[in-house]
């Protein structure tokens, strides 16, 4: 998606949690489209990067998912998966700078990457899959089993 | 070779030949343990196969077993026979590592249900074997990925054993313990039983208990033993499977190995495409399974619905990990495992977002009743259990692994909480075993059971022994 997990943790520009960060981030996220249509000031691309990632976590997007997720045009929903993507990056950005940028060599940067990509690849093919309003979570698959069949 | 087992040496005997010796006093319960405490003392650590022997515990065990067995007190097949079990679960009366570094000293002091379930049978536990560390559960790319080194195949000393069960397949093809029990999340059951030569079953999802065990990821793990025989992995996991308040995912108590044999044909399918991108020796291998199979029931070739399972499965596992694991990715301890990779395992995977694990979620839900349907008539699906023999010990796993395909229904038989059973059926490449799977639908283990075991009547690759 553009930069990588070692350009973010050797960019060298700190980064805090509350949010803050410096200009060269914000102008790289600026480049973004979904950015870009939403750009006011800093300010406004901060609060809204910030409600996204909060809302993700706390499975608001899921809900908006279910009820009209299935009715995204094709360009809605590329640039749902590009403004995940970055949310996922900017995340990760903070998780490095905070606790472990300064632990990891070239190569566990290069597997962090791996990693990130991996995931996208797979919620990628998940999305490829229509799903109803209905088709509701199933944690343990036991739930849903029947009774035991006859031998 | 084949096994030639004795009473005054019985690595490779039978639960039912164990059995035999005990109750014709033979041999005795100590002298058992007293055996196969040595021989994992003397072959544990050439195979990296054992974390800890537990000795003390063992001969206390095999006292009570002496002593109950003198009096006419007869718990049943598994009374006297000694075992092993992956490191994953607690056990008194010796550390609970996980196969990892930083775990290595640390005592979890009770019992998981499983162990209890054993004792109650009669059995005793002799060791506590090795697992990739943390179940491979933080993104192992290699085979030296565990506190005790990479698992060595007993069949090649310079292949792996497959994992993360790699002491449990180890031990049992290696004659290490008459029978072991190990885990999986996804593949951690079936492929060190191919890649060591040995039987084993991944039961559905609820019928064995976990509690004790360390949690990868809740909704996918799985508890299953390993024997040298489908008929000794049945009686083994019908004393562990039922219902357990400690854990609530548990299904209600049921007979897991049809009591009599099953007098009908069996539908059975052969996905299209299966026998594809695997290595010659699998490819022949499983055509001569087949052939046997035929005896059995009526094959149909099918393909199974295209949903993208693995995606999900992959996301499933990768969410909960982040939070089962939790206070172990990123931290200083992560910095002491063994693999490169690990150490920084489980990073990524905390930037997943909920509503995409619930997508997951809501996957598993809807290939649940398209599953269901197509399984409708079907008593199982037989595939190779792996498309190739076990790697080199020294090659990464993406430079190995990315010639061949994947195991078909792994991913979706994980997510959707499937029985599978894995039993040996030839050799390939560098003298290594192949093996076959059979998967059914939930709650299917009789048949499967069943069919594994005609077909181990109808062949000896099960009496087969590496030279240990």
């Amino acid at each position: 998606m553009g930069f990588t997990a070692r350009e973010l943790a050797k960019s060298g520009t700190p980064v805090n949690l509350d949010g803050r960060e410096s200009k060269s981030l914000v102008r790289y996220l600026s480049s973004r489209t979904m950015v870009k249509e939403h750009d006011a000031s800093e300010g406004k691309r901060m609060q809204r990067r910030k409600f996204l990632a909060s809302a993700g976590a706390l499975g608001m997007w899921a809900g908006c998912d279910a009820n009209g997720g299935e009715t995204k045009t094709p360009e809605e929903s590329d640039r749902r998966a590009e403004f995940d993507a970055l949310a996922h990056r900017d995340m990760l950005l903070q998780l490095l700078r905070t606790h472990w940028g300064k632990q990891l060599s070239d190569s566990q940067l290069e597997e962090l990457e791996r990693q990130l990509a991996g995931n996208e690849q797979s919620i990628q093919e998940m999305r490829s899959y229509p799903l109803a309003v209905d088709d509701a979570p199933v944690f343990a698959p036991s739930s849903l089993f029947r009774s035991e069949p006859s031998s | 070779m084949k096994a030639n087992p004795t009473p005054e040496n019985p690595a490779f005997a039978t639960l039912a030949q164990l059995g035999e010796w005990l109750r014709s006093e033979k041999t005795t319960p100590s002298r058992l343990v007293e055996y196969f405490l040595e021989r994992l003392d003397r072959l544990g650590g050439t195979y990296h196969a054992v974390v800890t022997v537990m000795a003390t515990r063992a001969r206390a065990e095999a006292a009570k077993a002496e002593q109950e067995l003198a009096a006419g007190k007869d718990r049943g097949p598994l009374h006297g026979i000694p075992y092993g079990i992956k490191d994953l679960f607690a056990a008194k009366g010796g550390p609970t590592t996980w196969g990892a570094a930083p775990y290595r000293d640390r005592v979890i002091d009770v019992d998981a249900t499983v162990v209890t379930r054993l004792a109650d049978a009669g059995a005793i536990l002799c060791a506590k074997l090795a697992t990739v560390e943390i179940a491979g559960g933080m993104g192992y790319q290699q085979a030296d990925a565990s506190l005790t080194g990479p698992g060595i195949n007993p069949w090649n000393s310079s292949a792996w054993s497959g994992g993360s069960s790699t002491g449990p397949g180890i031990a049992v093809a290696a004659g290490l313990v008459p029978f072991a029990i190990g885990t999986e999340t996804w593949g951690s059951i079936m492929t060190p039983a191919a890649y060591c030569g040995v039987s084993a079953m991944r039961p559905t999802y609820g019928r064995v208990s976990r509690h004790g065990a360390m949690p990868l990821a809740w909704t996918m793990d799985k508890v299953g033993p390993f024997a040298r025989t489908a008929e000794e992995v049945g009686i083994v996991l019908q004393a562990i499977a039922g219902p357990d308040p400690k854990d609530p995912t548990t299904l209600p108590a049921a007979l897991v190995r049809s009591a009599t044999p099953l007098d009908r044909k069996f539908h059975i399918v052969v996905l299209k495409g299966s026998d594809e991108r695997v290595q010659a020796e699998v490819k022949a291998n499983f055509a001569s399974s087949l052939k046997i199979l035929r005896e059995l029931g009526e094959i149909e070739e099918r393909e199974l619905p295209q949903l993208p399972l693995d995606a999900a499965a992959d996301i499933i596992v990768s969410a909960e990990m982040s939070s089962s694991m939790e206070d172990l990715i990123g931290s200083e301890d992560a910095q002491r495992l063994q693999a490169p990779e690990d150490r920084i395992g489980g990073i990524a995977n905390g930037v997943i977002f909920a509503k995409d694990y619930l997508r997951a979620l809501r996957l598993r839900g809807k290939a649940m009743q398209v599953y269901d349907e197509w399984f409708a008539g079907i008593d199982l699906v037989a595939v190779p259990s792996m498309a190739a023999v076990a790697c080199p010990l020294e090659l990464p796993f993406r430079e190995y692994f990315s010639k061949y395909r994947g195991t078909p229904l792994s991913g979706a038989g994980n997510l959707l909480g499937l029985p599978a059973i894995s039993i040996p059926n030839g050799f390939g490449e560098r003298g290594l075993p192949t093996g076959l799977q059979l998967v059914g639908p939930s709650l299917a283990e009789p048949i499967l059971f069943h069919v594994a075991e005609e077909l181990q009547k109808r062949s000896d690759w099960h009496q087969h022994c590496p030279p240990v």
